[in-house]
């Protein structure tokens, strides 16, 4: 049995060495939140299962052919690879033309959150929908940096150097982010309580 | 003297971007400044339901990663 109070330098460490049970242990670590990156950009649950499933592929040759270089951590680093597979996934499908991201101009620009399917018509009163909902009415910018940096774990600063503003343009975009976010809770007396939210 | 803040300053601190000597006197005036707590709270809780906004990742793409790295093999 892997012991879980390793940290993921550690589980690498181990994995690299051959240790399958590590790699079972940060896949478990981090698959719900790669997934849900991967499903706010791509907008598509089936679409976010096959890209999930080629980052960690991804993730594994990387590690195992001894390429990988931990500059930074590992979430962080899984979390780049979603978002750039994301966008690929974009220019094969050819559905937003207009995204180019060489130029600094972001992916999140010009992304929507997924129009009413059947499930949400099932679960529209769940509050997991609500806050999904309150996700996608906040402005392109804030949007843009929430996602960044709370579901990416971007810094400001990468997040400023991303998309070509001021450290304190993005922090900016980020507080407002969170008041609007706030003040839909409060309008909506939607509780803060964590147990509502559907895990 | 009371140290006072920027509403940025208060989004560093709550994401671990700020530096020890910041992290410092912002615990320090949470202890007295009763709008700085009320300030912090109201914005930690939003962050606490964006944390508890995580979907499951499906089971069977899990299954077949955890495939993929057994069968591929190590440099």
């Amino acid at each position: 049995m892997i012991n879980t109070s390793l940290n993921d330098s550690e589980l690498l460490s181990l994995y690299i060495g051959g240790n399958e049970e590590a790699f079972e242990e940060l896949l478990n670590r981090h698959k719900d939140r790669v997934f849900t990156t991967i499903y706010l950009i791509v907008k598509d649950r089936y679409t976010a299962e096959d890209l999930m499933q080629e980052v960690f592929i991804k993730a594994i040759r990387t590690i195992k052919s001894g390429r990988y270089n931990e500059e930074g951590k590992f979430l962080p680093w899984i979390l780049r690879i979603g978002h750039n597979l994301s966008i690929d996934h974009f220019r094969k499908e050819k559905r937003y033309p207009t995204i180019v991201m060489e130029d600094g101009s972001s992916v999140f620009n010009s992304l929507e959150f997924s129009e009413t399917s059947i499930e949400d018509e099932h679960i529209k009163q769940d509050t997991y929908n609500l806050l999904k909902g309150y996700i996608k009415e906040l402005p392109d910018t804030q949007r843009e940096v929430l996602m960044m940096r709370h579901y990416m774990k971007m810094s400001f600063q990468e997040i400023a150097d991303a998309t070509d503003v001021s450290i304190n343009t993005a922090l900016g975009r980020m507080r407002y982010a969170l008041i609007n976010l706030r003040k839909k809770f409060e309008q909506n007396q939607i509780a803060y309580d964590k147990n509502l939210y559907r895990k | 003297m009371i140290k006072t803040f920027t509403e940025n300053d208060l989004v560093r601190f709550l994401y671990d971007e700020v530096n020890e000597d910041e992290r410092d006197e912002i615990r320090e005036s949470l202890l007295t400044d009763i709008q700085l707590q009320n300030k912090i709270t109201e914005l930690k809780r939003v962050m606490e339901s964006l944390d508890a906004f995580v979907m499951k990742a499906p089971k069977e793409a899990v299954s077949r990663i955890l495939y993929a790295s057994k069968n591929l093999q190590s440099a």
